[in-house]
């Protein structure tokens, strides 16, 4: 027996029908699927692609164009302390399931936190002027003025972080970022010499003629601090830690981690690749990236005369996402260290701290675009030099940190660990030392 | 006032007035209401014991501590398991502010003497604490000073914080969140959310299944599937039992599928039914959000007889409101109100005054109609049907409304 049922007012915006039941099945919802899989993209692999930002095109850019594929072997021992530094990084995570600054402020006190917590704003606060830098410059290849892109950036930002749904614009500027795949397929394109290639990739060589020793210890460690950044270290883990991964799960973290290093550090190889074949041919000319036309000049091969055109897309989309995310991150994890009030929602009265930092990392990073003159790769190259400067910092913190029993148990560091860690440590404070004496004394060594 | 941060590091002299070593910690054995401090750890470059009985300290000076027996007699500190470290074990970490109802970070602890005893008896969470940590509080009075501003002294007393405690081996010990249980589940929602994973864990083994998933249904969907992602699968089977099944499922649909299907392995088969029933119906639509829980009673009965039933079903809050009168297949023939059913006269046939127009929606409605529906005919329950129209569950309004709300208002703002 079927009941009479209730019919329904056709005006209405739920029409319910003669039998009383709605007659608007859902749509199909075809990209609930690609959401879903970007969604659950591990933090390493995220965290590998925001390393690709516009410090690292400009660095990988300049260092192709300037020294052709020689420093290519570099990026061996940089894959093996990416990957070690993020193993030891998402392994605090998963088993503490805290983050680095508060795992910081557990175990040293808070003297060494107001210290990590200055090297960490500043060596963020550098790699947002490069987003910056990357911004004014992406947008200023597609013809918008410096003073429009970096305010426009800015505000944009502000207004997707504090009101907006930041979720899906962080999706969109990922894939954009995507597009430095391109490097790969146009290196492919160039047909250079593969065989001379191989042998760059495994034979070391420091050698580097037509640039000063200061010059040089410069771009090696701007080339080092891109590849791994304090930030990526920071955002590593609290991206792990939100995640909720389980101690059990571990393997599969490792996992996520070397697969992002080995795509970042093979995408990093290939744009220095692709700029020492097309902005280098002539072999060692030591004239470095000094603009985004020149930066761009690279895809010529693959996009012709949209080459600028697909460079800034890239750039843009790369820059915005990680300038969005720093200042954020930033602000987060310095405010949950110090126990300060911390989120988006809260009034500035009520937080503060919070608003402070991000506003004022935000005000920082695109003002120093708007002095007339700033060298956009300058800026750009010159902040990851900054970061590989300020890693050993964070690094030492890690090692300490990945070494306490009490925290870490059974799942602490192994001798060869530490020697890695270590030995990269000491080489960007070696370095970072061969640059004070080489600015000091500039007549020291040629 | 006297803080756990003037000790630190204070000089720790003999009985003949010579340095022997500087304060590492303070020890003290919880109790109530007040911890007290029982004994000393030592940073000493002679062959001292690490930690030593506070009864061998003269009280005093707190930057300068005297030992009243020799040396020599100094012997180990024997610890119980519920003396914790002071520095060490709560400094700097996070703790529950249970009249704030919220988390906040030990900036300092303060101390107090009473009968002859050092008493833990509050925690400063504020920038006077820090200041004092880096050891500028003058300056901070200072610029109070010349600017005029009060630098607020926030000073929370140690019977109104849970402390958090999470080392691998305080977690084993359970320590008992008291304070924190007798809290509204959406409080403790909220101060699970700003906790991180290991100090979450020690608060949901502390908690009953019942109190962990109310919490639970009150937590964002991220913070959901952080959690039930970190506990095992015989508890994460017990707690989601505890849930409504439309909760429960929607919490299993988040998780990989590996995970989701060990857990539902490890409910009871009652539960695991409803369970993976619900899951087969797309996120986005009335099948997804609805639940399993409602009354259904058939026709013949009268309102008396409707109403022992209530009581003997002891419905949720949520699905009480609305009685639904189905024939033997399921399908719907009318609802009562539960205001009908206690007005109507004890000996009445539910049929004769049932509601016969019903309005139901089809599985496959989108939430937003189905939340239409319910403003327009202003229900807390929208009983959802099949293509045969047979009852398959109901919509009730707090799951509609989080449809309808701006997504921005249910977002929370951790997504670093």
């Amino acid at each position: 027996m079927k009941s009479p049922r209730q019919s329904a007012a056709g005006r209405a915006r739920a029409a319910v029908d003669r039998a009383g039941r709605l007659r608007q099945p859902a749509p199909p919802r075809r990209l609930a699927g690609l959401w879903r899989f970007l969604a659950v993209l591990g933090p390493g692999i995220i965290v590998a692609n925001a390393g690709n930002d516009a410090g690292g095109i400009f660095t990988y850019s300049n260092t192709g164009a300037r020294y052709g594929t020689s420093l290519l072997w570099a990026f061996i021992p940089i894959l093996i302390c990416l990957v070690l530094t993020q193993e030891m990084v998402a392994r605090l995570g998963t088993v503490t399931g805290k983050g680095l600054m508060d795992l910081i402020r557990e175990r040293f006190g808070v003297r060494w936190t107001l210290f990590a917590a200055v090297v960490v704003i500043v060596a963020n606060g550098g790699t947002t002027i490069a987003e910056f830098a990357g911004v004014a410059g992406g947008l200023g290849l597609l013809g918008v003025g410096r003073p429009i892109a970096v305010i426009g950036a800015a505000v944009l930002i502000g207004i997707v972080v504090l009101r907006g749904n930041r979720r899906v614009v962080e999706r969109i500027f990922l894939a954009l970022g995507l597009t430095f795949v391109s490097y790969i397929i146009t290196a492919l394109t160039v047909h250079p010499d593969w065989g001379a290639i191989g042998t760059a990739a495994v034979v070391p060589s420091l050698a580097h003629p037509g640039v000063s020793t200061g010059a040089f210890a410069v771009d090696l460690i701007a080339l080092v601090g891109t590849s791994i950044t304090p930030y990526m270290q920071l955002f590593l883990q609290s991206s792990i830690v939100d995640k909720g991964s389980r101690v059990q799960d571990l393997s599969l973290v490792r996992a996520d981690v070397v697969t992002g290093s080995i795509f970042a550090v093979v995408v990093a190889a290939f744009i220095v690749i692709t700029t020492a074949a097309t902005l280098n041919p002539g072999g060692l000319a030591g004239i470095g990236v000094s603009s985004p036309q020149q930066a761009a000049q690279a895809l010529e091969p693959l996009a012709g005369i949209h080459a600028e055109q697909l460079f800034a897309l890239g750039l843009v989309g790369a820059s915005l996402l990680a300038a969005a995310v720093l200042p954020l991150s930033t602000a987060f994890v310095v405010c949950e260290a110090f126990g300060a009030e911390r989120s988006v929602q809260s009034s500035f009265a009520d937080a503060p701290l919070f608003f402070t930092l991000f506003i004022g990392l935000l005000v920082v990073g695109a003002g120093v675009m708007l002095f007339p003159g700033v060298s956009i790769a300058g800026i750009a190259i010159g902040t990851q030099t900054l970061d590989g400067i300020l890693l050993p910092v964070l690094l030492i913190f890690i090692l300490v940190l990945a070494n306490d029993k009490r925290l870490l148990g059974e799942r602490r560091n192994g001798p060869v660990h530490n020697a890695i860690g270590i030995a990269l440590a000491g080489t960007l404070i070696l370095l970072t030392g061969v640059l004070v004496v080489a600015t000091v004394f500039p007549g020291l060594a040629g | 006032m006297i803080f756990l941060s003037d000790f630190l590091r204070a000089d720790v002299i003999d009985v003949g007035q010579r340095r022997v070593g500087s304060v590492r910690d303070l020890l003290v054995r919880m109790g109530d209401p007040y911890p007290v401090v029982v004994a000393l750890a030592l940073r000493s470059s002679r062959k001292l014991p690490d930690v030593i009985d506070w009864g061998a300290v003269r009280q005093g000076e707190s930057n300068e501590l005297a030992l009243n027996v020799a040396t020599t007699a100094l012997k180990e500190y024997q610890a119980t398991k519920d003396v914790i470290w002071l520095a060490r074990d709560v400094l700097d970490k996070q703790i529950v502010d249970t009249d704030g109802r919220r988390v906040v970070r030990v900036n300092d602890l303060q101390l107090q003497v009473s009968a002859g005893n050092l008493l833990l008896v509050g925690v400063d969470v504020g920038a006077r604490g820090l200041l004092r940590r880096l050891g500028a509080e003058g300056l901070g009075k200072r610029v109070s000073r010349l600017t005029g501003r009060n630098i607020p002294q926030r000073l929370i007393s140690w019977d109104a914080v849970d402390p958090v405690h999470s080392d691998e081996e305080s977690v084993k010990l359970r320590i008992s969140h008291r304070k924190l249980a007798k809290m509204h589940p959406a409080d403790i929602a909220e101060i699970v959310e700003q906790l991180g994973g290991r100090d979450r864990d020690a608060i949901f083994q502390s908690l009953d299944d019942e109190i962990a998933a109310d919490t639970l249904e009150e937590s964002s969907d991220e913070v959901q599937a952080q959690i039930i992602a970190r506990l095992d699968d015989d508890r994460a089977a017990d707690i989601l039992e505890a849930m409504a099944p439309d909760e429960a499922a929607d919490i299993l649909g988040d998780l990989p599928e590996e995970r989701r299907e060990t857990i539902i392995a490890a409910m009871e088969a009652e539960e695991a039914e409803d369970v993976e029933e619900l899951l087969s119906y797309e996120e986005d639509t009335a099948g997804g959000l609805m639940t399993t829980e409602f009354v259904a009673v058939p026709a013949g009965l009268t309102a008396e007889q409707t109403i022992d039933k209530l009581r003997e079903l002891e419905p949720d809050a949520e699905s009480i409101y609305y009685v639904y009168v189905v024939d033997d297949d399921e399908h719907l023939l009318g609802v009562l109100s539960l205001r009908d059913l206690i007005v109507a006269k004890p000996l009445t046939l539910i049929t004769d005054f049932m509601i016969e127009r019903v309005v139901a929606v089809p599985l496959d409605a989108r939430p937003e109609d189905v939340a239409a529906v319910m403003a327009k005919y202003n229900f807390l329950a929208v009983p959802v049907v099949d293509d045969d129209d047979r009852m398959q569950g109901i919509v009730t309004i707090d799951d509609a409304m989080d449809t309808v709300m701006p997504a921005a208002v249910r977002r929370r703002a951790r997504t670093l």
